[in-house]
């Protein structure tokens, strides 16, 4: 295992674990290029300023055996590249979540060359406390000092002169986003590489010692654990801080700023949980309008001229025709569904970043906390489940900013019930061909149907499986409203598409291919491989003994019970297998120029005995509930184990088919 | 008198936190220790309660503010 903030691959260079003396690895390179660690509270401006310092040069990467997210990147201060590690934002090395407990543990690990902690001007005692920690834990430091400008907007600005004579180490005004400071931040890292800076007043801990706090494999802290020496070490640094404070911070009395004036709105008991919706609404707008037109463009583009050129191109070369049609049925279908999916992702993403980046987020755990209390849970829990509305893995990963274990299993199993873009693919299509002149509304329903499962799905388990959770206090900072900024929200899209790509996009292409291979392998008929009627092949054989089954919902189709299956794989896929098997009909010269659409509804019509609307609502009930995908199954077994996977995913199913039955069989009596 | 009782545009000092918790040591990493002057900004969804620590505001749920004893300014 490797350090936590350990950079795998960042940069060109060969990065080699080893074994140091704190029982964690530690970070080591060919050439042995100093490590930087990146420390601050929470919406600091920490990731502004890494990407401001390391620009492209950057990855995510997980922390070691953990799914809390790194981002690291190469810097060149003076020419010299250092790997630069953003570590996750913590109010303390106290650690009461995953994250702050990676954020600790890095800290304490002395593999580390250095630590640059961002310093909040407008929470400066706060900040101080934190650097008053990294320095006890033994780390040379270089201050940053972060949100001038907001707290000179307050009258509150301290003096970075008085405040790095007090501490002993270079404080340096620094602003990722002007770039302001930058220089000299540089400058000053590149010196105390040199010769390290240790702050002074505050008594270093060996690493050994302080490592109890952070040693691998023991978790956050419990509320029992070593209190009151806890609040002895940390009454210690706080009569530090104050020494500090004193001699370099204001004292007057904050000016009101815009922010107070917008959180006597958007934190109103009344405007807030309204505005909330209004923001959530706005959000899944912007993907049904910009983004289905990105999508229909791609995918138009991938199956027909793409298609075309590579079909031209195996037949110029000689291919066999079954080789041609795995490449084009297969393959590029894949690849055409992958590519389809990333206008969806980037904008979830991109919301999500902005919401998160104006410090909007930090409010929406204020607005939900209560409602997530009825659950056993508290505002933060909000968070990854908004998350699951873009996609339910990085959700997973999201569910890290709860301190305790259960309330992550709770938050992690209602994580599937969110609706994904993908699934909202799937919507689209449906929601276009069997209500046209109300899809919106539609699609809108099924969001409002995604929440009221969460809600439904958590009360059941908070009074079954989960009667002893408890929710934790919220105690959360609200930094100042700001705008977005534009190229580090840009960077964030790109590399969690380009993550995307790498780890959803390949299950994706090989269900397709996997696919397309039972559709090519004939069961009866004596077709030969890759020329069989869909209905003869494996793919049909298996779907036809699922469809009876669907019957209750007004869908006893095969074509409809395999896209489901498929569906299993990525919910992406359920249109691809649906197109696809249309499409070979249409090879044989069935329903020769009738769109997708057009098909389906045919079928649906025929299934469901003239209620297709209660038919297509069942079937999109049961899509946004019935099994989450391979890559959400799988990450919810790496993180809760086979058994409440399996026990999760029998009860979602169990409840999506009932659901949905009801669905139809009320529908149609409508 | 408890921190959920203070009033909007009022400042006061924390006295004291009645839990035994380990919310006691994140409200006073947070800047909520003994004798920190707050200033209440109101009240927000769900009871929470949003303060001032010098430039800082910070929002803590209704039921833990109310384990925070306060002392008018």
């Amino acid at each position: 295992m490797s350090a936590p903030g350990a950079c795998h691959g960042g940069g060109a260079r060969a990065v080699v674990a080893t074994t140091s003396p704190v029982g964690t690895a530690s970070l080591a390179t060919a050439s042995r290029v100093p490590s930087i660690l990146l420390v601050g509270n929470p919406n600091v401006g920490k990731s502004t300023l890494f990407n401001a310092l390391t620009r492209a040069r950057q990855r995510v990467v997980n922390a070691p055996g953990t799914t809390v997210e790194l981002a690291c990147g190469v810097w060149c201060p003076e020419c010299d590249d250092v790997t630069l590690v953003d570590l996750p934002g913590t109010y303390s090395l106290i650690a009461r979540s995953p994250d702050e407990q990676v954020a600790a543990d890095a800290v304490h690990d002395p593999s580390h060359d250095l630590a640059v902690v961002v310093l909040d001007a407008t929470a400066l005692s706060r900040s101080l406390y934190l650097l008053g920690q990294v320095a006890r834990a033994g780390r040379p430091v270089v201050a940053a000092l972060t949100m001038i400008d907001l707290a000179e907007a307050r009258g509150l600005a301290p003096n970075a002169a008085a405040l790095s004579t007090a501490l002993g180490v270079p404080v340096i005004e620094a602003n990722g986003r002007t770039g302001k400071g930058l220089q000299e931040l540089a400058s000053a890292v590149t010196e105390a590489l040199k010769n390290p800076c240790h702050v002074k007043g505050v008594a270093r801990h060996d690493t050994a010692g302080v490592a109890r706090h952070s040693t691998a494999g023991v978790g956050p802290h419990d509320d029992a654990d070593d209190l009151p020496g806890n609040l002895t070490e940390a009454q210690q640094l706080f009569d530090w801080v104050e020494t500090i404070t004193d001699a370099a911070a204001s004292s007057a009395d904050p000016r009101a700023t815009l922010t107070d004036h917008l959180d006597r709105v958007l934190l109103n008991p009344w405007v807030g949980p309204a505005a909330f919706l209004a923001v959530v609404w706005g959000v899944f707008q912007l993907t049904t309008v910009v983004a289905s037109p990105l999508m229909d463009a791609v995918t138009r583009t991938v199956q027909g001229p793409v298609a075309g050129w590579v079909s031209a191109a195996l037949v110029a070369v000689g291919a066999p025709s079954w080789f041609s049609s795995f490449v084009v049925g297969g393959v590029l279908a894949g690849v055409g569904t992958v590519l389809s999916f990333v206008p969806l992702m980037a904008i979830m993403f991109a919301s999500v970043s902005a919401l998160e980046s104006t410090g909007y987020l930090a409010r929406v755990a204020v607005v939900a906390d209560r409602a997530m209390r009825a659950l056993g849970l508290d505002g933060r829990a909000m968070l990854p489940l908004i998350v699951g509305f873009g996609c339910n893995v990085p959700a997973l990963s999201a569910t890290a900013v709860l301190p305790h274990a259960r309330q992550r299993l709770l938050t992690g199993l209602l994580v599937p019930l969110t609706s994904c873009t993908a699934r909202l693919a799937v919507y689209l299509l449906l929601a276009h061909t069997f209500f046209p002149h109300s899809a919106g509304t539609v699609v809108f329903g099924m969001y409002v149907a995604s929440v009221a499962l969460v809600i439904g799905g958590g009360l059941l388990a908070r009074h079954t499986v989960m009667r002893d959770l408890k929710p934790e206090p919220l105690i959360i900072a609200l930094p100042d409203y700001q705008l977005p900024h534009l190229r580090t929200l840009a960077i964030g899209v790109w590399t969690r598409i380009a993550s995307f790509t790498r780890k959803a996009g390949s299950v994706i292409v090989v269900a397709v291919m996997v696919l397309w291979a039972l559709q090519a392998i004939p069961v009866r008929g004596g077709h030969d491989v890759a020329d069989v009627p869909v209905a003869d092949s494996v793919y049909g054989a298996v779907a036809q003994s699922v469809a009876p089954g669907l019957a209750p919902m007004g869908l006893d189709d095969w074509r409809i019970a395999a896209s489901l299956v498929a569906g299993i794989a990525a919910k992406e896929v359920v249109i691809g297998a649906l197109a696809q098997s249309y499409a070979l009909e249409d090879a044989k010269g069935d329903a020769k120029s009738a769109s997708l659409g057009k098909q389906l509804r045919a079928t649906v019509e025929r299934t469901s005995d003239g209620a297709a609307g209660a038919a297509a609502l069942a079937l999109m009930v049961f899509v946004l509930a019935y099994l989450p995908c391979l890559a959400t199954l799988a990450e919810q077994r790496r993180l809760y184990g086979l058994r409440w996977t399996v026990a999760a995913g029998s009860a979602q199913f169990a409840g999506a088919y009932g659901l949905a039955v009801l669905v139809f069989q009320v529908g149609r009596l409508l | 008198m408890l921190l959920t009782a203070l009033p909007p545009g009022v400042a006061a000092h924390v006295r004291a936190v009645s839990t035994e918790s380990g919310a006691v040591l994140r409200l006073r990493e947070m800047g909520l220790r003994p004798g920190a002057l707050v200033r209440m900004m109101g009240r927000g969804a769900g009871g929470s309660r949003i303060v001032t620590i010098g430039a800082a505001r910070i929002a803590i749920d209704g039921v833990t503010a109310a384990l925070i004893d306060v002392e008018a300014a």
